[in-house]
């Protein structure tokens, strides 16, 4: 297999705000490289600068100092070769699940016929062609987030970051989403970057997990994970990599609360 | 929300408290002898006659509908009026800084002055008659659509236009497939609120020296000490107001049906 180019490359990337009690540096020279393809996971506690570091990348948030290139071009803002699939989902609730997924070709001025091909495509692939001409509110959390990840998707977005996406919805449907994602990655070569606190989810997904320490945030380590796909979670491997990962979160709160 | 198998028992409910109330009126004004308020009787009559004539034979047989038709063409002119002007200000203030730092504080200060408190100015500058009953309904219903529509566009989710953009929506796209759409709830609350009390300020409005139109009817009569036909007004007025605003609200439940709020 030939290298890809890095998808990703986030250089000497610090993040100040001016917080009531005097200046917060809430990330602190973070360095990052993701090659094209590749399923990286950011986990740490909160305040660990994660979620900062991802919306950066996103444009939602400007560095106060380093760079961010997506695909070898700098980020300066917001744009549709990045999307993201937020926590709270972030659908449009005045739109069908049909229009939603589809709002991202439309606003980028797409003909109709394609709006709809490629919003059919989608709404198969994720399986609610059924829930089509339903709003968000008629939706469960799993089948919103299935939206909210179709609708990135339909955009011909090349690189997925996801915060927390799963963090709110209960263990079985988790697990299920966790399984889809993972098909998906595997057959439309995603480059993924997922922002998770839990460490069983970082192992299960991720071919590098990114540990991050608050006060001030910053990346801890880089911990590949070599495992075959599919994973078993019960395996002595993944449980060596729970244990490692868990201890270098955990040394780390020690040293907090010192 | 109404427990499904207590739904029969709404319309009963409903007329409960009103069906009491016509019993206490009716009781209190019968006999005869002389007594400031009619019994329902009468009023019932003087609504017939408004309506169709051919009971009292005076200037009020026959005429209801000729001041409905006046009344209801100035409230819902008024009431297009002042949401042509409060719409696109009230979009405006909510979403330019520079307009709510200039407008706002004007308007802040002139919202609580009462419609009825203008009615000397507006005799003045747009003299006795329509225009003057038009210009306060206009006002009445102006402030209700404004703030709520202010309300609409500030309290959008700004979740939603972080995911607008990362979608690759511009900033100028931002306004029709986000601002609009998302406020849509907020501004037709003001313009529920705006067109029940255009009906309300009708009646106020119509108090100088206009020659049709229900609240002309209702101060004429009280002139004459006519209190059947006042009542036989304000009934009116109740039920056009409540027809007017359940339409609305109809109209609100299609456009606002991915609202979990209005479906």
């Amino acid at each position: 297999m030939t290298p890809l180019p890095d998808a990703i490359r986030v250089q000497a990337v610090t993040k100040r705000y001016a917080g009531p009690g005097g200046e917060v540096v809430a990330l602190r020279d973070a360095q990052l490289s993701v090659a094209g393809g590749e399923f990286v996971c950011l986990i740490g506690a909160s305040g660990c600068g994660k979620s900062t570091l991802l919306r950066i990348i996103a444009g939602f948030e400007a560095a106060s100092e380093g760079r961010v290139e997506v695909r070898e071009r700098r980020v300066d803002g917001p744009g549709p070769d990045r999307g993201m699939v937020f926590q709270d989902y972030g659908l449009f609730p005045w739109l069908t699940v049909r229009r939603n997924i589809g709002f991202g070709p439309a606003s980028r001025g797409k003909g109709r016929a394609e709006v709809a091909a490629t919003t059919e495509r989608f709404l198969q692939m994720i399986g609610l062609s059924a829930f089509a001409d339903a709003y968000p509110h008629q939706l469960s959390g799993g089948m919103k987030q299935r939206v909210a990840i179709a609708r990135v998707l339909a955009n011909d977005a090349r690189v997925v970051l996801m915060d927390e996406p799963f963090g709110a919805l209960d263990a079985m449907t988790r697990e299920r989403l966790q399984d889809e994602l993972l098909a998906l990655w595997a057959s439309t070569g995603l480059t993924v970057v997922f922002v998770t606190h839990a460490i069983e989810e970082a192992i299960f997904l991720a071919d590098r997990v990114v540990v991050m320490s608050p006060g001030p945030g910053q990346i801890l380590r880089d911990v590949p994970i070599p495992l075959a796909r599919p994973r078993d979670v019960s395996s002595p491997e993944f449980n060596a990599l729970r244990r490692e990962l868990s201890a270098l979160l955990g040394s780390n709160h020690a040293r907090v609360a010192r | 929300m109404t427990p499904p198998r207590l739904t029969r028992l709404q319309l009963p409910l409903a007329m409960a408290l009103p069906l009491l109330a016509l019993a206490g009126w009716w009781a209190s004004t019968r006999g005869s002898g002389y007594r400031l308020i009619p019994a329902p009787g009468e009023v019932g009559w003087a609504l017939w006659d408004l309506g169709v004539g051919g009971i009292n034979d005076d200037a009020f047989s026959g005429m209801l509908l000729t001041h409905l038709l006046a009344s209801a063409s100035r409230v819902y002119g008024a009431f297009l009026l002042a949401a042509a002007v409060a719409l696109p200000l009230g979009l405006l203030i909510g979403r330019v800084w520079l307009a709510r730092a200039l407008l706002d504080p004007v308007l802040q200060v002139l919202r609580p002055v009462p419609v009825t408190a203008w009615l000397p100015l507006s005799m003045i500058v747009f003299g006795l008659g329509p225009r003057s009953a038009f210009f306060l309904v206009a006002l009445g219903a102006f402030y209700p659509i404004l703030v709520n529509t202010v309300f609409g566009v500030r309290s959008v989710e700004p979740r939603l236009f972080e995911a607008a953009a990362m979608l690759g929506t511009t900033p100028a796209a931002m306004f029709t497939r986000v601002v609009l759409p998302a406020s849509l709830p907020g501004i037709f609350t003001g313009l529920r609120l705006g067109l029940g009390l255009s009906w309300v300020v009708i009646v106020v409005g119509e108090m100088t020296g206009v020659e049709t139109g229900l609240g002309a009817m209702i101060m004429d009569a009280r002139q004459l000490s006519r209190t059947e036909i006042v009542i036989a007004g304000m009934v009116t007025i109740g039920a056009v107001g409540y027809l007017s605003d359940q339409a609305v609200l109809r109209l609100g439940r299609r456009v606002l049906r991915w609202s979990p709020q209005h479906a």
